[in-house]
């Protein structure tokens, strides 16, 4: 089997890529960190184990200025190749731009100890798409959940009790932004929140204008977010956001029957109309 | 509490429209005591605010030998400077200031000065060609060389006529080839050519500049080749701000806060800087 | 100055504390984060032994997030400004960490320059701030680099420590800490012997990441302002605002006014650094236009033009930063890149 680093080794020699996008070993014990990697020499550095939990999607919209000439190859779990779709799907960048690097997973691990939330409900041990295939699928020894099952349990509680969750969660945002900076599909040039003439967000923390953030934010995700998690992971505040996005989600799935990020020839539902689009919205 | 965020209120005595797309307000102090004693340096600049869009840095662009008010010049380009363009006279403008150093004016008694100047970064240099107008006999030569894309796109038209007909004053005006119109009896080209073309001797002399960053860069390279030392070169820097005071961390350039050890800087000076601006 | 004996436990001392009529801010599980927040009683407070460190700074009690500075009213065209009143009740901030501590006294330098912030030194005067020694510490840890240890007191008004029996006591660093625990004889006993030092501090320290040579880092620095390193040690850097967020040194802000119909408040936010939009002028000119250039920014603002200006580094090693930081940017590491390690013997 060919080792990660040694396909961005040949990739690298033979040219066909200007830049592999990987993980290495991290300066802390449960994480990993990004590299990216331009030179065969560096290529050495690359791995995959079950700390690789980030989305490399991101930086394909963030630090590549993409060209058809030559793609940029990044290391892709089947999570994370769902928002390469989306991004496809968008328009954003070409499938030949990106030569993905697809890695049978086994789950990973935010902490090193816990596996983390968005493997529960995982069907892609193995990436719907690739260029090369790495690793062994192991059978997970986990108990499959429904992804919409916390969003389930959650519509349960009364409106009063899911208001002042909310307010409670969105309260200790500080606006960082970590979650619009590392989410693949937040590729807007300028965000709503950034624009000044006219303000649509006060940029101050306030429960108020937390709320309006995160909704606006929610809202330009649905039909759009592939669950990947990365917003959640992020906030060192530990607002739960993708059960905010799974929401969305969900209405989504419910209305349209479409989920995010497995097709890159679907519309998404929210840019294109059908006769049969229910209109029980109109009264 | 001394509030140093506190704004004076000050009230849009006179309205210019300079050009396509800048104004230029003429603000007096509502509060008469603190009209009495506000004093600045020219070079110095301050923060205007609207009340409910926010505060924008423009320099003091009249000239502290002119008590009783100040002026801004602004162009029309963001957020604040949309909302200010659409104030009447008796409309309020906060006002914060003076900030930052200023133009070294004793030091340039006796010397020759030549003034250079490109749009709208003619207004730091007229604050203090109006402070050294006013006391003209302390200073030798002066010379003013202006200039900016088009005719319409010139500043202070008024001013420049006056100073073009003044006696003690070498005065050059110049618009980028193609901004000229059929009336036009100035020089045609880039700022920096006509400064070769001028050819200033350096001694016993200051040059001032301030201008759109490509004409700065333009004039700092012919001073050099016209043997300026970097000593005798200065200019006045614009970063972002945002308070002014040297809190925000918006303006550093190294170790330096523009707001307050500039925004007036010598050649050799900013050649210490890191390319950071 | 003096050392108290704390007689009873760490919670009667907090009672003590409540009953002074002090508003008592300290660690608190909130909402599934340790953050400082109010205490209401003395069972909620956690002792030093029962945390690492909060996940953001104490900064915000003197440097809040958002602050008015000035509310406005209009009535046509006629605008009237009001004064923003900050909180008259005195605080005791309580259970920082060293690296918190010695923040203070790194803003302080900032914040009174030419110009003295008094929205930020109102809170500093009525604030005490007491101290708690580490008694543990993580691998982000790296207090011992910017001078600090498990134990020292730097910045704080008043200091808790275990003595080698196990019993906490107070050393009171400065006479507004002194005069505190002066009210609450109750709860206190003035030691007449400097008590003796656990030996837990040292091990801590022992544990801790190695101390890296600062004065070193600040030559590479002063030399390297162009160097290819910062694209490198930069490319996976999201430009976020977690590590100046969550970071006690950072200070950078923006002043922004808010309107509600005929009223309205102008706001000094935090921003960061290694946001696009921090430095980008209305012209479009960009000073800082790429990740590199920003990173640059923010670890020469930490090691070297503060140190340039106020002969300070503006960083005390609390490590928020690396724990927060969703790619494993680690500022230790990134130094260790370019100054060797001190000798220790």
């Amino acid at each position: 089997m060919n080792s990660i680093s040694e396909i961005a080794k040949k990739l690298l020699d033979e040219n066909r890529v200007s830049a592999v996008v990987g993980y290495s070993i991290g300066s802390l014990p449960n994480k990993t960190k990004t590299v990216i990697v331009k030179s065969s020499q560096q290529a050495e550095k690359l791995i995959f184990n079950n700390l690789c939990v980030n989305n490399l999607a991101i930086y394909l919209t963030k630090s590549f200025r993409l060209t058809t000439q030559k793609p940029v190859a990044v290391v892709m779990k089947g999570c994370d190749v769902k928002s390469v779709t989306g991004l496809i799907q968008e328009k954003q960048i070409e499938r030949e731009q990106v030569f993905i690097i697809g890695v049978k997973c086994n789950g990973v691990s935010e902490d090193g100890k816990n596996l983390s939330p968005k493997c529960y409900s995982c069907k892609l041990q193995t990436p719907k798409m690739y260029d090369i295939l790495v690793g062994e699928e192991e059978e997970k020894n986990i108990e499959f959940k429904n992804p919409f099952s916390d969003v389930e349990e959650f519509e349960k509680k009364s409106l009063d009790e899911r208001w002042n969750f909310w307010m409670n969660e969105l309260e200790k945002c500080v606006k960082c932004y970590a979650c619009r900076q590392v989410c693949p599909l937040c590729y807007c040039e300028k965000c709503i929140v950034d624009k000044t003439v006219p303000r649509w967000i006060e940029p101050h923390t306030s429960k108020s204008s937390n709320l309006s953030w995160h909704i606006t934010r929610a809202f330009h995700l649905a039909g759009r977010c592939t669950g990947c998690g990365e917003c959640e992971r992020a906030c060192h505040h530990n607002i739960p956001l993708s059960l905010l996005n799974k929401k969305m989600a969900k209405v989504v799935y419910d209305n349209f029957n479409y989920q995010a990020g497995l097709d890159d020839k679907a519309k998404s539902p929210l840019a294109d109309f059908k006769f049969q689009d229910k209109e029980d919205f109109i009264r | 509490m001394i509030n140093i965020y506190k704004p004076y209120l000050t009230r849009i005595q006179e309205i210019k429209i300079e050009t396509p797309d800048t104004k230029t307000f003429k603000l007096r102090f509502d509060d008469s005591e603190v009209a009495e004693k506000f004093n600045f340096r020219a070079g110095q600049f301050g923060e205007y605010s609207i009340f409910g869009e926010g505060e924008s840095t423009f320099c003091i662009a009249s000239s502290p030998t002119r008590k009783g008010y100040i002026e801004c010049s602004f162009k029309i380009v963001g957020k604040v400077t949309n909302a200010l363009k659409k104030l009447d006279v008796g409309d309020v403008v906060g006002f914060r200031g003076p900030y930052g150093n200023s133009f070294p004016l004793e030091e340039m008694y006796d010397k020759n000065l030549i003034f250079i100047g490109g749009g709208i970064g003619l207004a730091p240099l007229r604050s203090l060609i109006w402070n050294c107008l006013d006391l003209r006999e302390k200073f030798k030569d002066i010379t003013i060389l202006y200039g900016a894309r088009s005719v319409s796109f010139l500043v202070y038209k008024d001013e420049l006529d006056e100073w073009e007909k003044r006696a003690d004053i070498k005065y050059y005006k110049t618009v980028d080839p193609g901004g000229e119109t059929k009336e036009w009896n100035g020089k045609i080209g880039f700022v920096p050519k006509i400064l070769d073309e001028i050819c200033p001797k350096p001694e016993n002399s200051v040059a001032i500049t301030c201008g759109p960053p490509i004409m700065i860069k333009g004039v700092l390279k012919s001073l050099e080749k016209l043997n300026f030392k970097p000593e005798q070169v200065i200019t006045t820097l614009e970063n972002r701000m945002k308070c002014g005071f040297g809190k925000c961390g918006r303006c550093n350039i190294g170790k330096t806060y523009v707001c307050i050890d500039g925004p007036v800087f010598n050649a050799a000076e900013l050649n210490q800087l890191p390319m950071d601006y | 100055m003096k050392n108290f004996k704390i007689k009873n436990d760490y919670k009667n001392f907090v009672k003590g504390l409540l009953s002074l009529n002090y508003l008592v801010i300290a660690p608190k599980y909130e909402n599934g984060i340790l953050k400082f927040s109010k205490i209401k009683n003395a069972a909620e407070i956690l002792s030093p032994s029962e945390y690492i460190n909060t996940v953001s700074s104490t900064k915000e009690y003197f440097f809040p997030q958002t602050e008015p500075v000035i509310k406005f009213t209009f009535e046509g065209k006629e605008i009237f400004l009001k004064d923003v009143e900050i909180g008259k009740k005195p605080k005791v901030v309580l259970g920082l960490r060293p690296c918190d501590a010695a923040s203070f006294s790194i803003l302080d330098d900032i914040f009174q320059y030419e110009y003295k912030d008094e929205f930020y030194f109102t809170r500093r005067e009525k604030t005490i701030i007491i101290g708690a020694a580490c008694e543990s510490n993580d691998e982000s840890c790296f207090c011992t680099t910017t001078g600090l240890a498990p134990d020292s007191s730097q910045g704080a008004d008043l200091f808790i420590e275990k003595n080698n029996e196990e019993e906490y006591f107070l050393r009171a660093v400065t006479e507004k800490g002194e005069r505190l625990v002066e009210q609450l004889i109750a709860e206190v006993e003035e030691l007449e012997e400097e008590p003796k030092k656990n030996p837990l501090y040292e091990k801590i320290e022992k544990q801790i990441r190695k101390k890296i040579d600062l004065i070193e880092a600040k030559k590479w620095l002063d030399n390297n302002f162009e160097n290819e390193k910062w694209e490198e040690l930069s490319s996976q850097c999201l430009s976020c605002g977690s590590c100046a967020y969550l970071c006690p040194t950072c200070h950078c802000f923006d002043i922004v006014d808010e309107v509600n119909y005929n009223s309205g408040v102008r706001r000094k936010n935090w921003d960061a650094c290694q946001f696009d939009l921090f430095t980008l002028h209305s012209s479009g000119h960009n000073p800082r236009d790429t990740k590199a250039k920003r990173y640059r920014q923010r670890v020469m603002h930490k090691f070297k033009y503060y140190a340039d200006r106020f002969d300070k580094t503006l960083c005390t090693g609390c490590g928020r930063c690396i724990r927060a930081c969703p790619v494993n940017i680690d500022i230790y590491e990134v130094v260790k890149e370019f100054a060797p390690l001190v000798e220790q013997n």
